[in-house]
């Protein structure tokens, strides 16, 4: 079961194979909590979307014209879902607590340095970087979730971490210059 | 000033500080929070009770991907409707004792039914890619019903229009879909105000036709009338008074012109020919597509029930909903729908002016 392809499975799921659908759910849960994740910067939140987004790939299987490629599909659902729960979230606790206050600089702390410069990517970008190193993916595995080439990937993630040292630098983290 | 940290730096950071153990999904627990969707994927995902009433556009989507309804429908009724609106005469159209008599043949007819073949053609190609059976049956007293068949005989579209109850329905019986409703009011009101004369005006005035033959159709010398700008009189400035570029985004006739066959002695019409062009379009996929139609087969002797032009609607079948933008506009029923009662009621008043 485990190794059957998505369409296969997706063929099964609508004749009313639950088992294969739990195993479509099971092979993609991981991604889509790493992407949900790099959308709304909430662990609980990402959890929610990506249930939320198995929920909506549900009310929408039948609508699935292309069975192979359910990764990048259930995918563009849960980063829409993502998006729609961050905005939810963000206009009711600015009715509660009123405008965020930018943060200042990360006082020597590597974490909060590397977060502050991982959310300052655009959104492409911190989606493929959490992907990358949220569950340690293969790129094949992320390449059947955003439905790109392996080079294009590769290419991503290497601008991706161009732009976090760059802003890492301008934050004060880096080497010493001899 | 510190030096940017290296590719290999960043990726070991990101690797020490995003990672997480992949998130684990649990089926049964997730079928709780979800117990809906849960039901559907054990049910193969067949659409829930709550969800039966879905929009027009979705289900019109469906249609699309159907080989052979994508290319019916709205223009359905078209041709040999045609048929019923050559006028008796009354000076526009030079007097002409063969039309007057075809006219007055058809009406004492009071009920027909024709059948024919649809051809679909797109870009150059010779053969059609879809070739479609029509059935149209016409009753004075009870309206107008228009079917679609694949060539193996399966029914694909149907559309009724009863008069007495003013109730215009289509179904698609292969994705058992329908789609019920009662005339517009705008239309009802123009087609109520406007008695066979005024509708063979508006017809007639604004083009020419032109008398063809005699040629041997079916073995009879049959004379024959051509006309050529029949998109031009249901959509220009004097036709309808429709919204032309609604009509135009589901079906977009770039031209159509139509030949009647008619048989001198029994002065009815024994076949009717139509050629069009379609401008690319939601019916037909965006593509370029040509359409030819021969109704060749014409019985006036038929006894037809009522029930057959307002259907029963059966139990499993979804009910269509209208998006705004269509609800908004009577325009999408103007072609094949509006047009037909206004034929038949036009004909209808006529008789009873008798």
């Amino acid at each position: 079961m485990t190794d059957l392809a998505d369409e296969i499975l997706v063929r099964r799921a609508l004749d009313g194979d639950t088992v294969s659908f739990a195993e479509l759910c099971k092979r993609y849960y991981p991604a889509l909590v790493a992407t949900a994740h790099a959308i709304a910067a909430d662990e609980h939140l990402a959890e929610d979307a990506a249930q939320e987004a198995i929920a909506e790939a549900c009310r929408r299987l039948r609508t699935l014209k292309k069975p192979h490629r359910f990764g990048s599909w259930l995918g563009a659902i849960c980063r829409n879902v993502a998006k729609d729960m961050l905005t939810t979230r963000t206009r009711s606790r600015r009715a509660v607590e009123g405008p965020a206050v930018p943060g200042g600089r990360d006082n020597g702390d590597e974490k909060a340095a590397l977060d502050r410069a991982v959310r300052a990517l655009p959104d492409p970008l911190r989606q493929i970087v959490y992907l990358r190193y949220y569950n340690a993916m293969t790129y094949e595995q992320m390449s059947s979730v955003l439905g790109l080439s392996r080079q294009a990937i590769n290419g991503r993630l290497r601008r991706a971490r161009g732009k976090i040292a760059g802003t890492m630098q301008a934050n004060g983290f880096g080497d010493n210059d001899r | 000033m510190k030096r940017k940290p290296s590719d290999n730096q960043v990726e070991e950071m990101l690797a020490r500080h995003l990672h997480r153990e992949p998130a684990q999904f649990d089926f049964e627990k997730w079928a709780q929070t979800f117990p809906e969707e849960a039901r559907q994927a054990k049910a193969g995902f067949a659409p829930a009770a709550s969800n039966r009433r879905i929009q027009l556009t979705e289900v019109w989507r469906r249609i699309m991907t159907s080989r052979y309804t994508r290319y019916t429908g709205i223009a359905a009724a078209l041709l040999v409707a045609f048929s019923f609106l050559f006028p008796s005469g009354n000076g526009i159209v030079p007097a002409s004792i063969a039309w007057a008599d075809v006219q007055k043949a058809i009406e004492e007819k009071q009920q027909a039914r024709v059948t024919g073949v649809r051809n679909c053609f797109f870009g150059d190609e010779e053969t059609p890619s879809h070739k479609l059976t029509v059935e149209k049956l016409f009753s004075l007293s009870y309206g107008y019903a228009d079917r679609t068949y694949t060539e193996d005989g399966t029914l694909i579209i149907q559309f009724t229009a009863h008069l007495p109850s003013g109730t215009l329905t289509v179904m698609f019986p292969t994705v058992k879909k329908y789609y019920r409703m009662k005339m517009p009011a705008q239309s009802l009101e123009r087609v109520q105000s406007m008695d066979r004369e005024d509708f063979f005006k508006w017809l007639w005035a604004s083009g020419d036709y032109r008398k063809i033959g005699p040629k041997k159709v079916q073995g009879i010398e049959a004379v024959g009338f051509e006309v050529d700008d029949l998109v031009d009189r249901f959509l220009g400035s004097d036709g309808l008074g429709v919204n032309s570029k609604i009509v135009n985004f589901f079906f977009s006739m770039r031209s159509m012109s139509v030949r009647m066959w008619v048989d001198p002695e029994r002065r009815l019409p024994i076949q009717v020919e139509g050629e069009g062009e379609v401008n690319p379009c939601l019916v037909t996929g965006y593509r370029k597509m040509k359409l030819t139609e021969i109704d060749d087969q014409w019985d006036f002797d038929v006894d037809l029930a009522e029930s057959l032009f307002d259907p029963e609607i059966p139990e499993d079948y979804e009910q269509l909903g209208v998006p705004g933008v269509v609800k908004a506009s009577a325009a999408l029923y103007s072609i094949g729908i509006a047009s037909i009662p206004i034929v038949l009621i036009g004909v209808r008043r006529s008789s009873r002016k008798r």
